[in-house]
């Protein structure tokens, strides 16, 4: 098994390497490198943004550094893909790609629109945002206490800003959901992911650790694909990452018909926003979400600042 | 009269197999040809259907190709495939150009052949799939148009080497006698 640091390192053709030998010591520390063309490079630490020093290294003198041109760009996107940028064309259309590892990198540049107008694919890369894959293993375990209720899992809607760690904390639910704790035994669980960031799907294969129970659809509509893992796989509990549309919320309730539990995230700041996201309005009348898991940041690590239930009444707080 | 006669029969008969050998020669670049075309049908195939990465395909066309020692194509396929999955070497032009280079040097193809072959890495930068097989299947059909040109002039050329070689085996055998 590769560590981050390594799966970092080949993310770089051998080229460049040498450049970014000390990002693999830097392991743990390291959530996001950004590529722009011309620009400086910066490389975002546990204790905040730095650029990358020319010769390797994190820096906070800019004259040092590191900067890339849009030939390197297209040189490292193209060694991401395994020079196979076709196979990655749907995900390029969705803005990113992801690598071996579980490492999601985010594109940016002129985008090429279809007949219809959807954006099919991107060229003249001029932005790469390498998001580190970060599993924290463990960081759960706190909350399940709260989430299940006679060794069933109440549907949980885990709420944050973005970067505040609602994945991270969903794919450790998931894992502990489905090897079992000793809150419940492990059961199935069906996890569509949109954007393969919980289970950082590399050619169909897992590569976090999201449990043994678990079924995964990799780059699917969550809509769709809730309906597809209901029939095929009948897990007992469903997870998804980021609900944002009205059919995610009519799937959810065909699951919710079905007796499976839910785990999901959703973007917002706290309980009351997420009162106003109008989309959700079925669900929360119908008090289907018996948990909220409100996140919030403090010195770059995440914590569970609030657990709600249905009435939106404190149970539990930083976590 | 005897020893006369069994040395002009050697001569003849050994002249007789260097044209044979040369013929053979000729059908082995057709098999060759034939079996880069089909390669390359294979990866486009694979390309437009299961759009998988480059080094995927090569490794399940290596699977599906046959050893030869005249062309070791299995080998070369599952090597390229390996070195570029892993990622920790060097890029796609470098390893094809490394690995196809001693696969054609074993290979009866012509200059001209296996510069086009070593090229197909520069084809492979489509960010569109159907794109993509259309760059692989242009590989096909310049090998597939190769192997038709070959074919079409070997009988004729193998026939006029055999009439050669022979006619060749005969002057000397009389010269000598």
């Amino acid at each position: 098994m590769k560590t981050t640091g390594e799966g970092v390192l080949k993310l770089f053709p051998e080229t460049m390497r040498q450049t970014w030998e000390k990002a693999a010591q830097l392991e743990g520390k390291l959530q996001e490198i950004r590529l722009r063309a011309g620009q400086p490079t910066f490389v975002y630490l546990g204790d905040g943004e730095w650029f990358w020093d020319r010769d390797g290294g994190p820096t906070k003198r800019e004259d040092r550094a590191h900067r890339s041109s849009r030939e390197e760009l297209a040189q490292i996107l193209k060694h991401i893909c395994r020079y196979s940028l076709y196979a990655h064309e749907e995900e390029m259309g969705r803005g990113y790609v992801s690598a071996e590892g579980g490492f999601r990198i985010g594109l940016a540049g002129e985008v090429i629109a279809g007949p219809d107008g959807s954006v099919k694919n991107i060229r003249y890369v001029s932005s790469l945002n390498i998001r580190v894959a970060h599993e924290r293993k463990g960081s759960a375990k706190g909350v399940l206490p709260y989430v299940y209720h006679f060794g069933r899992l109440l549907n949980t809607l885990i709420v944050s800003p973005p970067g505040c760690g609602k994945t991270t904390l969903l794919r450790d639910l998931i894992r502990l959901v489905s090897d079992g704790s000793k809150w419940a035994e492990g059961q199935t669980v069906g996890v569509v992911d949109e954007r393969s960031e919980i289970a950082g799907c590399y050619q169909g294969v897992a590569q976090n650790d999201v449990g043994r129970r678990t079924d995964i659809l990799d780059n699917c509509p969550k809509a769709q694909g809730m309906t597809m893992l209901l029939r095929s796989m009948t897990p007992r509990t469903m997870a998804v990452d980021e609900l944002g549309t009205k059919e995610d919320v009519l799937a959810l309730e065909q699951v919710v018909k079905c007796g499976c539990s839910i785990l999901a995230t959703l973007h917002a700041a706290s309980y009351e926003d997420v009162c106003r996201k109008r989309f959700l309005e079925a669900l929360l009348s119908q008090k289907v979400f018996s948990r909220f898991l409100i996140l919030s940041k403090e010195d770059g690590r995440f914590r569970v600042a609030q657990v709600l239930d249905e009435n939106g009444s404190l149970l539990g707080e930083n976590l | 009269m005897m020893w006369p006669l069994f040395g002009a029969c050697l001569t003849i008969l050994g002249s007789g197999g260097a044209g044979f050998c040369i013929c053979m020669e000729r059908k082995q670049r057709l098999e060759q040809l034939a079996l880069f075309s089909r390669a390359f049908a294979l990866i486009a195939g694979e390309v437009g259907y299961s759009r998988s990465c480059l080094p995927v395909i090569f490794r399940e066309t290596a699977q599906k190709m046959e050893d030869r020692a005249s062309c070791p194509l299995k080998e070369t396929f599952e090597t390229i495939g390996t070195r570029l999955e892993d990622g920790g070497g060097p890029d796609m032009e470098t390893v094809w150009r490394e690995e196809m280079q001693r696969c054609l040097a074993v290979t009866k193809l012509r200059r001209q052949e296996k510069e086009q072959i070593l090229s197909f890495s520069k084809a492979v930068w489509y960010p569109d799939g159907e794109r993509q097989q259309t760059a692989v299947l242009s590989f096909v059909e310049s090998m597939e148009q190769a192997f038709l040109g070959a074919k079409q002039t070997e009988r004729e050329a193998n026939r006029i080497t055999m009439a050669l070689c022979l006619a060749a085996g005969c002057l000397t055998a009389i010269l000598l006698v």
